[in-house]
């Protein structure tokens, strides 16, 4: 009956607008999250601090250390004194690479010899030590290049001849810059999305519970279908307003341009609305309190969720057994198509594999929650 | 016609049912078992339309799981029982819409005013607009509630927490009322004007099952069901129960000095039971065993300082402890 599910519409309209911290949850909490750890959450290593020790005080170290700051992702800073401060500098953070230079280096590199420069690597942050160390290989490449470009002039200006080379010119299609935020700020988008809708929806039934009103509401002829329906209406409202907020801070503060279509976006996340609205009843109908309702959500489904779905770590390098399991989490699908979207502007031909894999998970997650909600208290 | 048992006395065991008007409420070994603790135990008794059944007992005695199993908010592990004629195991839905239930707690939503939380109510009772505007005034008045619409439920004071949950649980006009402890905690006008609700409404032919533990609202149902362990010890009318459940003799003995005399009154043989009653203490004995003057010389020898002994009737109260006794002891 309609009018039973206005009811509990116009009273769960009410309980929001009249609940400040639930609303500012609900909204402006992910925007302001989308804000600041979108401008964190990068993978791009930049000013990696280098620290040189160079024993052979020559013009040709000075213009290879020269060379390798004005590279601009390393940070150059001079050793003195004894060898140990090396891994000092390593130990206490001030570099992250140390670079040492040999004795005999310009004294080799002048007789046309092969020379090995030591770099000592901070291993514990290993993503950052990789980064820098790519960095530092490459601007150590162009400088031999550059040393060797110099030779080969020579040898073409004085005797006609000239080595075969081959260099890759790389571009990089639908990120041009490799900025690793237009990977990442969608992605966080619908993480965040996830969050806000699952754990308030994980609470709302639970709170009913605990406050003893769902044994008045049991009482009336209601339907839990009914009672379902008004409640999580609401949060499909909230969540597209949610999508809104974010969206226009991805296009109008971060530059991340969308170059998808935007109706499909919306749809797509109303599919994903449906995997954690279902998910956030499911868990309701699982614990007895709120405070449960909120570990179960974090700990068996949010952490799980974000470590797996691809967020941060390729799922490609996860082992297998696990790999199995990543796959079928339903944020990985809604991030492919959000990343998709965002990023390589994917039509309907490219994703309605992962929209209809996320459909499946939305309405057996749904329909699971409503078989399990049972109009008793046992 | 219908019988009813009452478990106490062999005498009654079948009585007909005063008003012989048909039952409302017939409970047919209705049980609930909770994991290892059977908190009510095959429960019989019926309740005609128009009566207030009082349901008495100590805590924990199941009066609330049996409310509850009624209202169907909790499944029976065994047995039946049928409200308003339908089976509420078979036909929950069909229950739900013939009555009205006030829980222990106030459990209507506090951060709605009082006309948001009738008007929910009604909505999802499915009220039509017009019925629903006219009962929601009717229920204001009724309770009490007038120039308090827009106020939170929340920021209500307690008597009027209680009206506004009464109001509710009537707003469909339901034949039957299922009341579990509607006056904890409220102050004794309110409660009075509350029974007055509750008794204007039985006159109009609304069934009431109501739990408590005041004794003088018991003294207002027409009869009271007294649970102890989840069974039915006692079931009558107020009046036969204060003649009959107690079949020892009461006295009301004034000690010198109460301090640990409780047990050494007890001792004396032939009184079965004893329970503070102010600053006295109700002494039960064995009925012919004393008069006030022999129990008074029984005392005395026993080296107790004793003032005074009464013989005295007994009250619903002194019933009440009875009753509740450990089943060892009752059975005097």
């Amino acid at each position: 009956m309609m009018s039973r599910l206005q009811s509990v519409l116009t009273k769960e309209w009410i309980q929001i607008r009249r609940d400040p911290k639930l609303l500012g949850i609900l909204l402006i909490a992910p925007v302001l999250q989308l804000l600041v750890l979108g401008s964190a959450v990068t993978t791009d290593v930049r000013e990696v601090s280098l620290a040189v020790r160079d024993n052979d005080h020559s013009w040709h170290s000075r213009e290879m250390v020269r060379a390798i700051s004005s590279s601009g992702y390393l940070q150059t800073t001079m050793l003195a004194g004894p060898g140990a401060c090396d891994a000092e500098a390593l130990i206490s953070g001030r570099a992250g690479l140390v670079l040492v230079i040999p004795a005999d280096f310009s004294r080799t590199l002048l007789r046309g010899l092969p020379v090995g420069v030591q770099v000592l690597v901070d291993g514990a942050d290993s993503s950052f030590a990789v980064q820098g160390l790519n960095y530092l290989q490459k601007a150590l490449r162009l400088y031999s290049e550059r040393l060797a470009r110099g030779i080969v002039d020579d040898a073409v200006r004085l005797r006609g001849f000239s080595p075969p080379t081959i260099t890759a010119q790389s571009r990089a299609w639908f990120n041009p810059a490799l900025d690793s935020h237009h990977y990442m700020v969608p992605a966080l988008m619908g993480l965040l999305l996830m969050v806000a809708t699952m754990v308030v929806t994980s609470m709302a039934l639970v709170k009913e519970r605990e406050e003893g009103t769902m044994e008045q509401v049991i009482v009336t002829p209601l339907r839990p279908s009914e009672l379902i329906a008004g409640k999580l209406l609401p949060f499909v409202v909230i969540g597209f307003v949610e999508i809104t907020l974010a969206l226009l801070v991805i296009v109008f503060l971060f530059d991340v341009p969308l170059k998808g279509s935007l109706l499909l976006l919306y749809a797509c996340s109303g599919l994903f609305l449906l995997n954690t609205l279902g998910l956030g009843l499911l868990v309701s109908t699982l614990v007895k309190t709120q405070q449960q309702a909120m570990l179960v959500a974090t700990f068996f489904i949010m952490m799980p969720f974000v470590l797996l779905s691809g967020f941060t770590f390729p799922i490609e390098n996860m082992p297998t057994p696990i790999r199995v399991v990543a796959e079928l989490i339903p944020l990985k699908f809604y991030l492919r198509i959000v990343r998709g979207l965002f990023l390589k502007g994917i039509g309907l031909a490219d994703l309605w594999r992962d929209a209809l894999a996320l459909l499946a998970w939305g309405v057996g997650l749904l329909g699971l929650a409503v078989l399990k909600f049972r109009k008793r208290l046992d | 016609m219908f019988l009813n048992v009452g478990l106490l006395n062999n005498k009654r065991t079948i009585t007909l049912n005063r008003n012989g008007t048909e039952p409302v409420i017939v409970v047919d070994g209705l049980t609930k078992v909770f994991g290892r603790f059977t908190a009510v135990d095959h429960l019989h008794f019926s309740v005609p339309r128009g009566e207030i059944f009082g349901f008495l007992g100590p805590n924990g005695a199941g009066k609330s799981t049996t409310i509850r199993m009624l209202c169907g908010l909790l499944s029976s592990t065994e047995g039946t029982a049928t409200v308003g004629g339908y089976d509420i195991n078979r036909d929950p839905e069909r229950v739900r819409q013939n009555i009205g239930y006030m829980s222990q707690k106030f459990s209507l939503y506090k951060d709605l005013t009082v006309s948001e939380n009738i008007a929910f109510f009604g909505g999802v009772y499915g009220l039509a607009r017009t019925r629903l505007r006219e009962r929601a005034a009717a229920v204001v008045r009724l309770a009490g509630l007038t120039g308090l619409e827009k106020r939170l439920a929340g920021t209500l004071s307690g008597a009027h927490q209680q009206r506004l949950a009464l109001g509710c649980a009537i707003l469909h006009e339901p034949p039957i009322l299922f009341l579990d402890e509607p006056t904890s905690g409220v102050d004794p006008i309110s409660r009075r004007l509350f029974w007055d609700l509750i008794q204007d409404m039985a006159s109009r032919g609304v069934t009431v099952l109501v739990t408590t533990h005041f004794m003088d609202e018991a003294e207002f149902c027409g009869r009271i069901g007294f649970i102890s362990g989840g069974r039915l010890v006692a079931l009558d009318t107020p009046s036969a129960l204060k003649r009959d459940a107690v079949r020892e003799e009461l006295y009301e003995v004034s000690l010198a000095d109460m301090q640990g005399s409780r047990e050494r009154v007890e001792s004396v043989p032939g009184v079965v039971a004893t329970s503070y009653f102010g600053r006295n203490l109700h002494v039960f004995c064995r009925p012919g065993t004393f008069t006030a003057e022999s129990l008074q010389q029984a005392l005395v020898r026993d080296g107790m300082g004793v003032q005074s002994v009464e013989s005295v009737s007994v009250s619903l109260e002194d019933a009440f402890i009875r009753l509740a006794a450990p089943a060892g002891k009752a059975a005097a």
